[in-house]
């Protein structure tokens, strides 16, 4: 037994205590971070150079005309990964929805292999047939082209997964039995009685799938080349890498923000959502 | 089911609506997978402008991997900085996991810290490192904070030493991961019975003994799945290294992971090697994946 | 058309031309009309630079980048007594001297250099021997003497190894930085160095010039026609307007503290107080150009340069740092080059 002076060991007090001090030290942690970027992207290269500072500059503006009149295709960076990643999240979510119908939905001999074979290709990491991927784009002409990022997000396995579960719950046949009773075509019942059902589920989708495509460096560097068309997280190893572009810290640390900054503030409007559906993934998985 | 003629005629649907998944899969998936392994036994490389190949060489590629190719020191490393990450990540997460399904504990502020720790998990990898190459570099503000609290002396070269890199990668691997890790021990708690733990208070249990005796083994089959699925994400470990030590995997290789040497050989247009260093992950993940579905299938089976 | 590489882009820009140029995208600047002896003024590396392994001249540059030390003249002030260039030059006559006056720097607190790295190019531009001969990796005696005296450098704390262009490099443009010297061109001392930045040493004009101990050069511009231009003649225009007309280069001078590529207008500038660089304190360092920028051989170039330097630069720094032995810094430097270009022999 635990040599413990009361046997019901800590009070409860404490514990409040030390979980609160741990949870407030871990959230420093997490935040401390994006703190010093942002005070750090409002100050002047010379500022930055003389050491840290809590209080935050006056050089936002500055930074900001800097940087996107500076060397690096910024703005078209942003919006190159803005297309691929909200293109990726459409397709995405629209056709898992679609599979995950298929396989609840209706009865096929093949039906138990497919589920199977999605179920075990899903932790496949992409990166094993990147070299295959850069052929076969070389072969179809798509280098430096969007499509060979978004299409692919049709065959999501892990979103599949996710909206299955929800289906299983919250997509009964009798409704589907009920459309088809009324007239509807299949395709119409999917696209007017199943897939507005599964809102929560396909919003929670397809924001995990935006971001995840967002921040993806490794497949997007393999067949962008010209820098009208690299995306955010491209352009950043550029930063990295290239001599002259470190330059200015001030901007540097902008450029960082800009990457940065967006997908937090549009997570804490959607915090609760977001948070909740990895919950409700959890339990289901 | 209605009667079978109609059934039938339904059913085709499923296949209809499989259709797209199918195609997309077969192009962007299984082909590269094939043109992958048939690649990787052949030499084919260039050389300046040229290029060398493609001559068909068999298994030479994968002999070149093992025994020239260091693939041995970059698994360690990859594991080394996996690891380094893993275990604070699984020991913080089963801890603020504990406390945040602890009926009794009633933290307050669950949301706020719940949205605080899942935010790393959305930042961007590559943006995220660049930020602490610059925050952790010899005269950024770490160095200069340190400094004048009288912590340090001098400025620590974080980026000069093997284990500083190699702790840098993990720490932020830790910062990513165990919000999301948090958030799915909590669910596994919240899961189970509370009568188990009703029982173990009449008891007289402690609340460190009720969850090393209850929660824990409970708890197994859960941290399995994470420990393996966590695995696989980890031998994919590439931005956060690669941008932090610009590719070279400094000092001396030794952040340098699977990912970042596949990376390295894509980049060169060597695609013999990176075809034979593909196919090999393929079949470690390839693995890996079998055991974690294995896994859930029996989860699914005792639920 | 006129096809134009950056200016601050150097190895890679070179190596780009001159791959380019083998690949024949170019038309060759005897095709546009322009006689050698039209060229006669210009420095004569800036010509090799763009010959193709044919023998032909296929890009035309306006620039010249010899190099120079830029020392602090603060710095020389506190440890010397003096700032006078030519007492500073006999400070840093040759390597020898070079090394030595760092022992004397480091006891006031100066690093003598901001980053080994800033010393490599010097070095390496005065390699007699080229980093490939017929297929096989080799490294030239100065670049191993540069690691050296790096070596010894860092151990004694005179010198750090941070990368080129990063933030700690840069620390040294500003008086708290304490760094002695920097090697550079003019586009350096008048783009590189935060002049616009108040309170930088450039914009106290307190950095001074002097030859160092050996010269070298760094980046460069250079124009080409796209082959199979429809306006040889318009492109001819620019071209001899840019990088023969004096008068024009001149003005460059003028209005950009730049150093250009027309020996008879820049032996003139060098006596004229006028082209005094405002970051030099009001040193006129244009005659110093001059006797750099003929004693520049490039001939030692070669499609392999950009890649062995960045692989050579990154293994020695675990050397440097002390994470390796030399040799295991070489086999590191090796290895990636047999990565990089498989169809070298490297032993």
């Amino acid at each position: 037994m635990e040599g413990k002076v009361k046997s019901k060991g800590v009070p409860i007090g404490v514990r409040r205590i030390i979980a609160y001090a741990v949870l407030i030290l871990i959230s420093i942690l997490c935040l401390f971070w994006f703190y010093v970027l942002f005070v750090n992207a409002t100050r002047t290269n010379s500022q930055i150079s003389s050491g840290f500072s809590p209080v935050p500059g006056t050089n936002f503006a500055a930074n900001w005309s800097n940087l996107v009149h500076g060397t690096l295709p910024i703005v078209q960076g942003m919006l190159n990964s803005f297309i691929i990643a909200g293109g990726s999240a459409l397709l995405c979510v629209y056709f898992s929805t679609m599979t995950a119908y298929a396989i609840h939905a209706y009865e096929f001999r093949l039906k138990k292999f497919m589920y199977t074979f999605i179920l075990a290709v899903m932790m496949i990491p992409t990166q094993v047939t990147a070299l295959g991927f850069i052929k076969l784009v070389q072969k179809l002409g798509l280098e430096n082209n969007f499509v060979p990022l978004i299409v692919p997000a049709v065959a999501a396995p892990v979103t599949f997964f996710y909206l299955k579960q929800y289906m299983d719950s919250n997509l009964p046949h009798e409704l589907i039995e009920a459309a088809r009773i009324d007239g509807c075509g299949e395709f119409r019942i999917f696209n007017t009685v199943a897939f507005p059902l599964m809102r929560p589920a396909i919003a929670v989708q397809a924001i995990f799938t935006f971001v995840s495509s967002w921040n993806n460096y490794f497949t997007p560097a393999l067949i962008l080349h010209k820098d009208n068309v690299k995306t955010l997280p491209i352009l950043i190893a550029q930063l990295r890498s290239a001599d002259f572009l470190k330059f200015d810290m001030g901007q540097v640390y902008m450029m960082i923000a800009f990457s940065i900054f967006p997908v937090i503030f549009v997570y804490l409007i959607l915090s609760k959502n977001i948070v909740g559906g990895v919950a409700v993934g959890a339990v289901k998985g | 089911m209605k009667n079978n003629h109609k059934a039938v005629s339904y059913n085709k649907w499923g296949y209809i609506f499989l259709i797209p998944f199918v195609v997309v899969y077969v192009i962007f998936q299984l082909i590269p997978l094939f043109t992958t392994i048939y690649n990787s036994f052949f030499e084919n490389f260039m050389s300046g402008l040229k290029q060398v190949g493609p001559n068909f060489v068999g298994f030479q590629n994968y002999a070149k991997l093992f025994s020239e190719g260091d693939i041995w020191v970059y698994l360690q490393n990859t594991m080394i900085m996996w690891i380094l990450g893993f275990v604070p990540q699984i020991a913080v997460s089963l801890l603020l996991g504990a406390w945040f399904s602890d009926t009794m504990l009633r933290l307050r502020g669950q949301r706020f810290f719940k949205t605080v720790i899942y935010l790393p998990n959305l930042i961007m990898a590559s943006a995220f490192s660049m930020l602490f190459f610059a925050l952790f570099s010899d005269g950024g503000p770490v160095n200069t904070i340190l400094v004048s609290m009288g912590i340090l002396k001098a400025p620590y070269r974080f980026f000069s030493h093997v284990w500083s890199t190699r702790a840098l990668v993990a720490f932020m691997n830790f910062l990513m991961w165990f919000g999301n890790t948090t958030i799915l021990l909590m669910a596994g708690m919240l899961g189970i019975d509370t009568s188990l733990f009703e029982s173990a208070e009449v008891d007289g249990a402690t609340s460190t003994q009720v969850f090393f005796r209850i929660t824990l083994p409970l708890l197994r089959p859960i941290l399995v799945y994470v420990m393996i699925t966590s695995l696989i994400g980890g031998l994919q470990m590439f931005d956060v290294p690669q941008i932090l030590t610009n590719g070279t995997g400094d000092p001396m290789r030794s952040s340098m992971t699977l990912i970042m040497y596949l990376n390295k050989h894509l980049f060169n247009k060597n695609f013999g090697m990176a075809g034979a260093l593909s196919v090999i992950l393929f079949i470690v993940t390839g693995i890996l994946s079998l055991i974690v579905f294995r896994f859930s299938g029996n989860r699914e089976k005792t639920r | 058309m006129l096809t134009r590489t950056t200016w601050m882009l150097s190895f890679p820009a070179m190596k780009k031309l001159r791959l380019t140029t083998d690949v024949v995208v170019t038309e060759t600047i005897a095709d546009l009309g322009i006689t050698e002896d039209e060229l006669a003024n210009q420095f004569q590396y800036t010509k090799d630079i763009v010959t193709d392994s044919e023998g032909n001249l296929r890009g035309l540059s306006w620039q010249g980048c010899p190099g120079v030390l830029i020392y602090n003249r603060d710095a020389a002030l506190d440890v010397w007594g003096t700032e006078d260039p030519e007492q500073v030059q006999t400070m840093v006559a040759s390597w020898d001297t070079f090394n030595k006056s760092a022992e004397e720097l480091a006891a006031k607190g100066y690093k003598v250099v901001s980053t080994v790295n800033d010393t490599y190019r010097v070095y390496s531009d005065n390699a007699t021997t080229p980093w490939v001969i017929d297929g096989k990796l080799n490294i030239d005696d100065n670049i191993m003497k540069w690691v050296e005296d790096s070596k010894a450098l860092v151990d004694a704390g005179y010198t750090d190894t941070f990368e080129l262009w990063s933030d700690d490099w840069a620390k040294g443009f500003f008086p708290d930085g304490k760094v002695f010297c920097y090697f550079g061109p003019a586009w350096l001392i008048n783009f590189s160095m935060h002049a616009d930045e108040e309170g930088s040493i450039a914009n106290l004009g307190r950095w001074g010039a002097v030859e160092g101990p050996q010269g070298f050069s760094w980046g460069g511009t250079w124009i080409a026609a796209a082959k199979g231009t429809d306006n040889k003649a318009l492109v001819a225009d620019i071209m001899r307007k840019l990088t023969i007309d004096e008068t024009i280069m001149t003005d460059i001078v003028k209005a950009d503290n730049d150093f250009v590529n027309n020996k008879p207008a820049m032996e003139a500038a060098a006596d004229d107080d006028s082209f005094a660089f405002d970051v030099l304190g009001g040193q006129n360092p244009i005659g110093m150009f001059v006797a750099g920028a003929d004693k520049i051989d490039r001939s030692a170039m070669g499609d392999y340069d950009q890649g062995c330097t960045e692989e050579f630069q990154n293994a020695m720094k675990n050397y440097f740092d002390g994470n390796a032995t030399l040799d295991e810094a070489l086999d590191l430097f090796k290895k990636g080059v047999s990565e990089k270009y498989p169809e070298l022999t490297v032993e």
